[in-house]
């Protein structure tokens, strides 16, 4: 299980590109946290989880993940929600869900009782039964959604990555999803999630990483993060923040 | 779904069995089954001739299926097969250059069309990543379509050069695919090799699922690592470049059959692979019977397998059964 996720100064450029896609960034999450990372498009949110998903290989800097254990790195999995998945063709929802369960499974072995058990359950929670018949490409965006969680959790990770989870859902499915990554937090797990929408911050996460251009604006508890003068510096247009019913709201525009 | 395979492997037996009792000896349609004791000639015909062929057909079809699966999951495209990605007429290539430099001796022309059919898939990843449209399946049918045209025309050239007395008919014959002149001698030394890419394939038919998967994701279960996906494509391509090492350029199994298979028991690989072998051997079983019955000559079984293909495409594309969606 894990127990920390330390980046050090981690700094990326592509290699077709002549700026840093990111620039010295530094965090330190232990596994009670869900971190919002919060920036505008092009900002390095996604490359940002891509290092930590260690598909890209960082130019300078570290990632260092602690195992509760012994604290070495060992059987430390990652899962990982991309924004635009290309969703595999033809199949059903329960037979996308169990591909989660690829890093627990051999080779040349198939998944056995234990892993229809755990992908069972997870659909469950999700409660999405009703859809495990179905095919992916007959679902609506915010069924998708929720199955593309319910894969995510059948690799039962220890990080998850999350990009825009909750972009394009509609009022209600975006509020449940919230819901859903905010009651992962209770599992020890370490939660990383882009969006585009503060609120979503403010709602559901700990700490805050707020990012333009690829450096850090600023980085910490969520309360202490989100100020107005931040945000603005954030997403380069006026923001006012009003408490609502002792919630804050934050509102762009003058 | 255990249940359901025994049935599909049974079927298989079933219709083997029966095609090794059609033919023309001593009369039209069928040989009883008890000439195989009594006329030494029926016993000769059906053993050494009728039984080598049966295995042919069967190994053509299963192999061909399978691989067209692999590559339909692989480019997540169910149109991609061994003739729209150009592998077959790569492998054909290879194996018409080696019947000119060296003769027709079998092993040389097994290896010269694996080598080709697997610059040929080469080739198809590296050009669909060059042509730019917006869809990914059109890029990979451009890049087919071209390196399909290269080697055809490579082929021309080799006909052209060839020896008009005997090489010519020789790849002449052989580019219509046909399976009228197997022989024990020629199909004995490719079985292992298919058996055992069958048998790769079969073990790993949960894990080949995780090829349609994003990259990204795939990565992060640890699965389909790209020297995966390359292994599980040379099997591939090795299962085709053997049988069109033996049997010539059969055209529209691969395309059809996992298309087919997919409707009826779904696209994971659990429940396809193993129809898709079963359904693709009986396939061709029947339309090498048909082939080598229907009339009193021969008809090469790529022109058969093209007309049931392209008429069964029709049928299904106009059902709806094919979805193409990037």
């Amino acid at each position: 299980m894990i127990k920390k996720l330390e980046i050090c100064d981690l700094s990326y450029r592509y290699a077709e590109e002549d700026h840093s896609a990111l620039q010295d960034i530094t965090l330190n999450v232990t596994n009670d946290n869900i971190v919002a990372i919060l920036g505008n498009n092009g900002s390095g949110k996604t490359t940002l989880l891509l290092l930590v998903l260690k598909k890209y290989i960082p130019q300078r800097g570290a990632i260092h993940f602690l195992n509760e254990k012994d604290g070495t790195e060992n059987e430390i999995r990652i899962g990982y929600l991309p924004q635009i998945e290309k969703t595999p063709y033809g199949f059903t929802v329960s037979e996308y869900v169990m591909m989660g369960r690829y890093p627990h499974v051999g080779w040349l072995n198939m998944p056995d009782e234990r892993d229809r058990e755990i992908s069972h359950s997870v659909i469950h929670e999700l409660q999405i039964e009703k859809l495990e018949k179905k095919h992916l490409g007959d679902l609506s965006g915010g069924e998708l959604q929720k199955v593309r969680i319910a894969r995510l959790l059948a690799q039962e990770p220890d990080i998850l990555l999350m990009d825009e989870p909750a972009n394009h859902l509609d009022l209600k499915n975006r509020r449940e999803l919230l819901e859903i990554i905010r009651n992962l937090k209770d599992e020890n797990k370490i939660i990383l999630f882009t969006t585009h929408d503060p609120n979503d911050a403010v709602e559901i996460a700990n700490q805050v990483l707020l990012m333009k251009d690829g450096c850090v604006v600023a980085y910490g508890q969520t309360h202490t993060v989100m100020r107005q003068d931040n945000l603005q510096k954030t997403f380069d247009i006026p923001i006012k923040l009003q408490k609502i019913n002792k919630k804050t709201v934050i509102i762009p525009g003058e | 779904m255990q249940k359901k395979n025994l049935l599909l492997f049974f079927l298989l037996i079933f219709i083997m069995g029966i095609s090794l009792f059609i033919g023309r000896y001593p009369q039209p349609i069928f040989t009883p089954v008890r000439l195989l004791w009594e006329d030494e000639l029926a016993k000769a015909l059906i053993l050494n001739i009728r039984l080598p062929r049966l295995i042919a057909a069967a190994l053509l079809g299963a192999s061909l299926s399978i691989s067209g699966y692999i590559f339909q999951m692989a480019f997540s495209n169910p149109l991609a097969d061994g003739g729209i990605l150009g592998v077959n007429q790569a492998a054909g290539f290879g194996a018409a250059l080696a019947i000119i430099t060296t003769g027709y001796t079998f092993v040389q022309i097994q290896i010269s069309a694996l080598l080709f059919g697997i610059l040929s898939i080469f080739l198809v990843l590296l050009l669909s990543r060059i042509i730019k449209t917006e869809s990914t399946i059109i890029n990979q049918i451009f890049a087919g379509i071209a390196i399909s045209a290269i080697f055809s025309s490579g082929i021309g050239i080799l006909k052209y050069m060839a020896d008009p007395l005997q090489e010519l008919p020789n790849i002449v014959f052989w580019l219509l695919g046909d399976l009228s002149s197997i022989t024990w001698e020629r199909i004995l030394p490719v079985i292992p090799q298919i058996l055992i890419g069958i048998s790769i394939l079969w073990a790993l038919r949960w894990r080949v699922n995780a090829l349609a998967l994003d990259e990204n994701v795939s990565f992060s279960l640890g699965a389909g690592k790209k020297r995966e996906t390359y292994f599980i494509l040379f099997i591939a391509v090795l299962l085709t470049a053997s049988v069109i090492s033996y049997a010539g350029l059969v055209g529209w199994i691969g395309l059809i059959i996992p298309n087919i298979v997919r409707t009826i028991f779904g696209t994971t690989g659990q429940k396809s692979i193993p129809a898709t072998l079963m359904i693709g051997a009986g396939y061709a079983v029947i339309c090498d019977t048909l082939a080598r019955t229907l009339i009193p000559g021969e008809i090469p079984l790529g022109i058969l397998t093209a007309i049931l293909g392209a008429i069964a495409m029709i049928v299904l594309v106009s059902a709806g059964k094919i979805r193409i969606k990037e």
